[in-house]
């Protein structure tokens, strides 16, 4: 990636600077950074300008400053459908990648993503169980008990796998294990519940696993920014250690990095951003898996960059995946979970292709 | 929906003198052969006797119960188990005329995969009638009907779900045959075609076509909306005269339709379906319909419902033009009800004469053994 010193303009040729390469390094994984977050607001704004109905860009600005001035159906499909839909769906796919960047460097596994440890099956779970119960939560209803039961029950299985992870040491091949088990037994225990629930539970736990954005409203909205912006921030905090232990887990514990504490800290964190954006909207795979790559194509391995770079890149390939649910047929609401993919493959292929071709 | 075999062996050309010889053929061969083909377009060979019946979705005991009255449950062997998880109270009311009706021996449970076949084949039924699509096994099922019939049971596929308004009448008088209730089947298929035709004068005098748009098992997902559009009470809509805002945009039976756009593209009429009964505690946002539920039960939970999200800026909801219909309609050979009472709410002036409530308690006096009072239909207040 770094350009060849004899390509350089330097007074002093025969010592290149290192300094100046890695000044180059930054800046241009800056501008980087930058473009991404350019594109991932674009593609929100393209997300909020889309729907089955017209909404003019001028009457779209109107509304946001003044939502006085329009009309009462204009406003409930801008303020209660666009804008929760379009900000949960880069909130969702910032949370996913950023979860899907840390867990593959803590885990040290590219096919790592925050469902790996179980935690998307673990929450799934939790909703079923809500739904077969028909639980009503102090009268909150049943929406906020199955969001509740899922997010408790993927938070639960973090803490199991944290708990066995203390007995046994957490090396990489312990945790994954772990979480494969975990994975599996969840697995099995919602194909029970199906089997058990009637015909309308059923239906609702197939729906409630087919993940869908028209769950958001501005509480889960409010709820999830504030949890990524909490979690973003303790990563950044980790940023170096999280660098080191990308080059290898001796050469981290050389280095005087505790990787065992840090591994535990990301996947308690992963399974904070899965758990929540899971239990808001369902299960949205494939972005928590590929967003980290695209990062990983466009950033490298820094985790200054990679981490916020996996964020965004998640945040856009949602948002595009957004928009385009909404354009392919319109007036009828596609899952998001099929688009997400066809969004992401060829995003992903383009990236893969181009790094190949020889320089 | 009749597919005679005898219709795909005709020759090539000479088209016309082939299709009345095969038209012939297919009424000679209905008529005179007894012979009859179910709908599936299957020809079926007629047991000598039929003592032992097995049902593929429970809810058939309302089709069987019409035709057989009081013995209703006398020659059922075996069924699939969704009547009472479905529609538990239409369920009790059923037990309540037929306490025997528990023990009848369960072949599956809701799905059409938990269809136990060894189950079947241990009841050792004469006949088997399964439904087109649903609950239990379809034609696409050919591992279960190859066994049955392999076993010697004769397997028979009715029809009130897929189009219902099209195939109720040949599926009734097709189950009348095979039970031997023909007089019974007449009876009530002319009795059906006589309210059918109801619908079809009154539509004759008008000259709009609303738009309707159908919200399917309101409160079953989170996110809004589900519906029915080329098929089930889908197909009830255009029936009704009113254009089913759904058609256009769904291919298929049924799927969901974005909020945005029914804001956008509003519909002069919302109807929901009501999956919840009588028990549903704090209604769980499901609407209240069926038997035992009162009007005033039914009318706060469709008010409730009605102020959802979105759904409240519907100007069908600030005209006073939501409704709410049982949704187990979609699977009952009493649609031609539900019909009515879509007619009517499209076009209340060419129906004003119409009362759907006095059809239902007609229909239900006269061919149903058992008492099923409650409120199946409702209007926004």
């Amino acid at each position: 990636m770094s350009p060849h010193p004899d390509a350089d303009s330097t007074p002093v040729p025969r010592r290149p600077s290192l300094a100046g390469d890695y000044r180059r390094f930054t800046r241009r994984r800056r501008l980087l950074l930058i473009g991404l977050a350019v594109a991932a607001l674009v593609a929100l704004v393209l997300d909020i300008l889309t729907g089955p109905s017209t909404f003019p860009l001028s009457r779209l600005l109107l509304g946001l400053f003044q939502p006085d001035q329009l009309e009462r159906g204009e406003a409930v499909i801008l303020w209660d459908i666009r804008l929760p839909y379009a900000l949960m769906a880069v909130l969702v796919g910032a949370a996913l990648g950023l979860a899907g960047a840390e867990m593959q460097t803590a885990l040290n596994n590219p096919l790592a993503s925050p469902f790996t440890l179980g935690v998307s099956s673990a929450a799934t779970f939790g909703a079923a169980l809500a739904i077969v119960l028909g639980l009503d939560l102090f009268g909150l209803g049943e929406t906020y008990a199955i969001t509740l039961l899922a997010f408790l029950s993927a938070g639960g299985a973090t803490l199991l796998i944290l708990a066995l992870a203390r007995l046994h040491g957490a090396g990489v091949e312990t945790v994954v294990l772990f979480g494969i088990a975990l994975l599996f037994s969840f697995e099995a225990l919602v194909w029970l519940l199906q089997f058990l629930a009637d015909s309308d539970a059923l239906q609702q736990i197939v729906f409630w696993t087919m993940g869908s954005l028209a769950r958001a409203a501005w509480e889960t909205v409010a709820i999830l920014a504030v949890i990524l912006a909490v979690t973003m921030v303790f990563a950044l905090r980790n940023v170096w250690s999280m660098s080191a232990l990308r080059s290898g887990e001796d050469q981290a514990r050389s280095l005087g990095v505790p990787v065992e504490r840090l591994r535990l800290a990301v996947v308690l964190r992963v399974s904070l951003l899965a758990g929540t954006a899971i239990s808001f909207v369902g299960t949205i795979g494939f972005v928590g898996l590929v967003g980290p790559h695209i990062a990983r194509l466009l950033l490298g391995e820094d985790h200054r960059f990679y981490l916020p770079g996996s964020a965004l890149a998640g945040a856009l390939m949602l948002s595009l995946a957004s928009m385009l649910s909404k354009t392919l047929v319109p007036g009828v609401v596609l899952p998001i979970g099929i688009v997400t993919a066809l969004v992401g493959v060829p995003l992903f292929m383009m990236l893969v292709l181009g790094k190949r071709r020889p320089r | 929906m009749y597919r005679h075999p005898s219709s795909t062996r005709r020759p090539a050309g000479k088209l016309t003198r082939a299709g009345l010889l095969g038209l012939a053929a297919l009424i000679w061969g209905v008529t005179v052969l007894a012979e009859p083909t179910d709908l599936a377009g299957r020809e079926i060979d007629l047991p000598g006797k039929v003592d032992r019946v097995l049902l593929g979705e429970g809810r058939f005991l309302v089709p069987t119960s019409i035709l057989e009255g009081e013995e209703a449950i006398d020659r059922i062997v075996g069924m699939q188990g969704e009547f009472k998880r479905l529609d538990p109270a239409g369920y009790t009311r059923f037990r309540a005329a037929f306490p025997a009706v528990d023990e009848i021996p369960r072949v599956g449970r809701l799905n059409p995969s938990s269809f136990s076949v060894e189950r079947a084949l241990s009841m050792a039924p004469d006949v088997a009638f399964f439904g087109l699509e649903g609950h239990g096994p379809s034609p696409g099922d050919r591992p279960v009907i190859e066994r049955l019939e392999q076993a010697g049971v004769t397997v028979v596929f009715i029809d009130f779900r897929h189009d219902p308004l099209t195939n109720t009448v040949p599926s009734m008088r097709l189950m009348g045959e095979v039970l031997g209730r023909q007089e019974e089947a007449e009876a009530f298929i002319s009795a059906y075609q006589r309210e059918m035709a109801r619908v079809d004068d009154g539509l004759a005098e008008v000259e709009t076509q609303p738009d309707v748009f159908l919200e399917s098992r309101v409160g079953l997902r989170e996110e809004c909306c589900e519906t029915m559009s080329n098929g089930m009470l889908g197909l009830l809509v255009e029936r009704a005269g009113g254009n089913n805002i759904a058609t256009d945009l769904l291919p298929g039976s049924h799927g969901l339709v974005s909020l945005e756009y029914l804001l956008s593209h509003q519909p002069d009429i919302y109807i929901g379906t009501a999956i919840g009964s009588k028990n549903d505690k704090a209604h769980n946002g499901h609407i209240v319909l069926g038997a035992g539920v009162s009007e005033a039960q039914a009318r706060q939970s469709l008010d409730v419902t009605l102020q959802r999200r979105g759904i409240r800026e519907f100007e069908a909801v600030k005209n006073g033009r939501a409704h709410a219909i049982w949704h187990h309609f979609y699977n009952s050979p009493f649609n031609v009800v539900a019909l009515q009472a879509f007619a009517k709410w499209l076009h209340p002036e060419a129906f004003r004469d119409l009362e759907p409530a006095e059809t239902f308690d007609r229909l239900r006096a006269r061919f149903l053994p058992y008492e099923t009072t409650g409120t199946y239909w409702i209007k926004q207040r």
